[in-house]
């Protein structure tokens, strides 16, 4: 048995749900038009701190798995002008909003966006020079993170980077507001798995190249750049 | 074009991994090994296997 499938059975152990894929969908096709506002609120300087840390150069083949409504896909778009930037959100209709507005923002970039599940990814082995995920994997159950890794390591090239951005928990009542939301949606607060991350990410055959934690409006978020 | 030549050179089926081709027109992928057709709607590539379908 692999140090991947061990560190998962220590997780499964622990009794966290499996999949809760098919609620997340529906969850993020209803909330399209009102998620921006909680990332410009919560999120951008952990946007900045990943784009910084990950060494995207512009001509890249970069890859954002969840895009969402898209603030950090515009990012990438904007520092990748003369690579190829491709976004997938598992909602239709939050790709396409992403991919309308970052197509009248920067008309000449080459970038799509899909609709792609992380769990099976549509794109060859080895296709991208650097992978962004930022705030999937607390949505995702068990099973389904471990798809995800095994699919952001198949389709990022040898020594590509995998840039990750977790909720973090470093604050004591952050962490209890986050616990009873979570419980009562989990499929749009998700949970908070950042302290596990990185020992999976290892078990796979990743080394973590940088780990920081930066706040915005008390709102912690871990910022994580491992390779391949 | 929903679907440049760079990016379907790196596109494949999420279900069997094989290369996918552009239907005659432009409104879909087609898998060259499984069959499974996945569209593209509003210039989206849907990739996902629910909303695939087979064709001979």
């Amino acid at each position: 048995m692999s140090d991947f499938e061990l560190t998962l059975l220590d997780y499964r152990a622990e009794r966290f749900p499996r999949t809760i894929a098919h609620r997340t969908r529906k969850v993020y096709d209803r909330l399209a038009a009102v998620y921006p506002v909680s990332t410009l609120l919560f999120h951008s300087r952990a946007h900045r701190a990943a784009l910084r840390d990950s060494g995207v150069q512009d001509g890249m083949r970069v890859l954002e798995a969840a895009t969402g409504s898209g603030e950090m896909f515009r990012r990438l778009v904007k520092a990748n002008r003369n690579g190829l930037t491709v976004g997938f959100d598992l909602s239709p209709r939050m790709a396409a909003r992403t991919f309308n507005r970052v197509r009248r923002k920067h008309p000449g970039a080459k970038t799509s966006c899909q609709a792609v599940d992380a769990r099976q990814m549509p794109f060859a082995d080895a296709s991208f020079d650097t992978v962004f995920c930022c705030y999937l994997l607390e949505l995702l159950a068990l099973d389904d993170i471990a798809s995800a890794v095994n699919e952001f390591y198949r389709v990022l090239r040898p020594g590509g980077s995998l840039a990750l951005i977790l909720i973090g928990q470093n604050s004591g009542i952050f962490n209890r507001i986050y616990r009873v939301l979570g419980g009562l949606v989990p499929a749009f607060w998700g949970r908070q798995v950042e302290e596990r991350v990185p020992a999976l990410l290892e078990a796979r055959g990743f080394a973590i190249a940088s780990d920081r934690t930066v706040r915005q409006n008390f709102y912690p978020s871990r910022v994580l750049v491992a390779r391949r | 074009m929903a679907v440049s030549t760079e990016l379907l050179e790196l596109l494949v089926c999420p279900l069997c991994k094989a290369p996918v081709q552009l239907k005659e027109d432009d409104k879909a992928l087609k898998c060259t090994q499984c069959k499974h057709v996945y569209p593209i709607r509003d210039d989206i590539p849907v990739m996902l296997i629910e909303e695939a379908r087979l064709e001979e």
